[in-house]
């Protein structure tokens, strides 16, 4: 089972894993193309941070393997040298289809059809879509853990960034005022 | 602390049963937040424990089990059964635990009919069919978060259902499930409060919607400004809402470090006269010990970061092929390439800042 979410250690660990791999990303473009635009860093920054803090959770988690998944799939610049592996996005759209025919057929309970149910299903659908993985899980108490571990998260990743930025802020001042 | 317990109907918890409430919740709370690995289902890794203790647990601590045939399957049927059934031992040795103070308890009502799981006849069935065992206790609906509610509606036929009753004996459904395995299954003793239905599925649903809700709590307490709503509809607004914001604020920071890093190596050596609180406290505690590394020059280690970072071009391409398992020793090996490499290049140089991260890489 994972353990509680340690939040300095997860800090840390997210820590090391982001800036190492902000210098692969780093290092990757300067070999080959000039990523010099600010979008462009904002997202090798961001997608680095978003893997690094998935893998960070080391896959415990459900959401954590969904973003690794979704990243490897997807053509990100650490994976321009070899093909992305096609296999794992064609899993998890089986695993959707698999997921959504079910939950066709499941029994709901005897209030599963009033408007406050409606409303549930509503919400319960926008929360998936921001989760990553969240349309993965069948049910909504699973859901809703992932959706618990991932706001922990989220909010380290948060916390970091800030102190990151405003380390380099000052420093960038520092610098300027010499 | 029993903030969970619906049946207004119960006879009086004892203090006894308020203390195991709450140390149960605060079990569950820790289980809550975590989530099992790999295998979604297996609440033996869920709840840590190993599947022959909690069978032992269970034998141990039926005094009234009313069908000896029960207690058969021993430990090792258990781990042959475990591989497809890891939700027993948790949820067994919870069921124990619960049944021996319901069974106290009942006692006191003149009834015998409890809550030993073991008196559950249900043998396991095959992977198709999953036996739980949801607690009879008001707090069970916070133990109850760990139990995989998967398809419980679909699989009644293993369940196991206990009407509650203030002086009334309770009358037991068992359903069970034919197969040979003859495995002890987790069972869910679910209580149907006073004048409600003991129909499997509303029993089932109920157990669902009380998991369902222990963890809205537990969401509740952790996004800011979520306890004074009621309801769970607004409550998922806020949680909505929350996560937003976080992801909002990601991008907004993520943006501004793009902004002032022109080049995007995030050098602390650079950071570290500037800024010496703020990187280092609460983040970084363990960091702070005394470099034990050669400390590198803020001008040699740009170079030095090239070159064991050829190797990490080679390092993700075997790996592509396992990225979502493997992402966890991907990032582990080009560590410690990047160990190797720095340390015998290290000259002293005050850097304690870059050099401690090194280390902890």
């Amino acid at each position: 089972m994972r353990p509680p979410t340690n939040s300095t250690t997860f800090k840390r660990e997210f820590l090391k894993k982001w800036l190492l791999a902000l210098q692969l990303c780093n290092n990757h473009h300067n070999n080959n193309n000039n990523n010099n635009g600010v979008v462009e860093r904002k997202n090798t920054i961001k997608l680095s941070a978003e893997i690094a803090m998935a893998a960070a959770r080391n896959g415990a988690t459900c959401w954590s393997r969904a973003l690794i998944a979704k990243h490897s799939s997807s053509s990100s610049s650490l994976h321009n040298q070899t093909p992305p592996p096609r296999h794992s996005k064609k899993r998890v759209l089986r695993c959707k289809r698999i997921i959504r025919r079910s939950r066709r057929c499941i029994h709901h309970g005897p209030a599963a059809h009033g408007p406050a149910a409606a409303v549930m299903r509503r919400k319960t659908a926008v929360l998936r879509k921001l989760v990553p993985g969240g349309e993965l899980m069948g049910d909504e108490a699973s859901l809703i853990r992932e959706t618990l571990d991932y706001v922990t998260s989220l909010r380290a990743q948060v916390d970091v960034m800030r102190r990151l930025a405003r380390a380099s802020d000052r420093a960038a001042m520092c610098n300027a005022m010499k | 602390m029993e903030p969970l317990s619906g049946p207004g109907a119960r006879s009086g918890p004892t203090a006894d049963e308020t203390a195991l409430d709450s140390v149960q919740f605060g079990d569950d709370i820790r289980h809550l937040i975590s989530v099992p690995t790999e295998n979604a289902s297996s609440f033996t890794a869920l709840l840590e424990l190993p599947p022959n203790q909690a069978v032992e647990l269970l034998h141990h601590r039926s005094p009234q089990s009313t069908r000896p045939d029960s207690r058969h399957p021993p430990p090792q049927h258990f781990n042959a059964g475990l591989v497809t059934f890891p939700t027993n031992a948790a949820l067994i040795e919870r069921a124990a635990k619960f049944s021996v103070f319901a069974a106290e308890e009942e006692l006191n009502n003149g009834s015998n009919a409890i809550t030993s799981p073991e008196a559950n006849s249900a043998p396991s069935s095959s992977s198709a069919n999953l036996q739980k065992v949801v607690k009879a206790e008001p707090a069970e609906a916070a133990s109850c978060p760990t139990v995989a509610a998967k398809d419980e509606n679909q699989r009644p036929s293993s369940k196991r259902k206990e009407r509650e009753k203030k002086g009334k004996a309770s009358s037991k459904k068992s359903k069970s499930a034919a197969n040979e395995d003859s495995e002890q299954l987790p069972y869910v003793h679910v209580r149907a409060r006073r004048g409600q239905a003991t129909d499997s599925h509303s029993l089932a649903e109920r157990a669902r919607r009380e998991k369902i809700n222990a963890r809205m709590k537990l969401l509740q307490e952790l996004v800011p400004g979520c306890n004074k709503i009621s309801g769970t509809a607004l409550v998922l607004d806020e949680i909505i809402n929350h996560v937003q914001t976080l992801q909002q604020q990601v991008e907004v920071l993520s943006m501004k470090l793009a902004a002032v890093n022109p080049r995007l190596d995030f050098n602390l050596d650079n950071m570290l006269p500037a800024d010496s609180g703020s990187l280092m406290d609460s983040n970084f505690p363990a960091m702070m010990m005394p470099v034990m590394w050669p400390e590198v020059q803020p001008n040699g280690i740009r170079q030095q970061y090239h070159q064991p970072l050829w190797n990490f071009d080679v390092v993700p391409q075997p790996h592509a092929g396992g990225w979502g398992r493997e992402d966890g020793h991907n990032f582990m090996t080009p560590e410690n390439s990047l160990l190797s490499y720095v340390s015998p290049a290290n000259s002293a140089s005050l850097n304690s800042s870059q050099s401690q991260l090194k280390m902890e890489l």
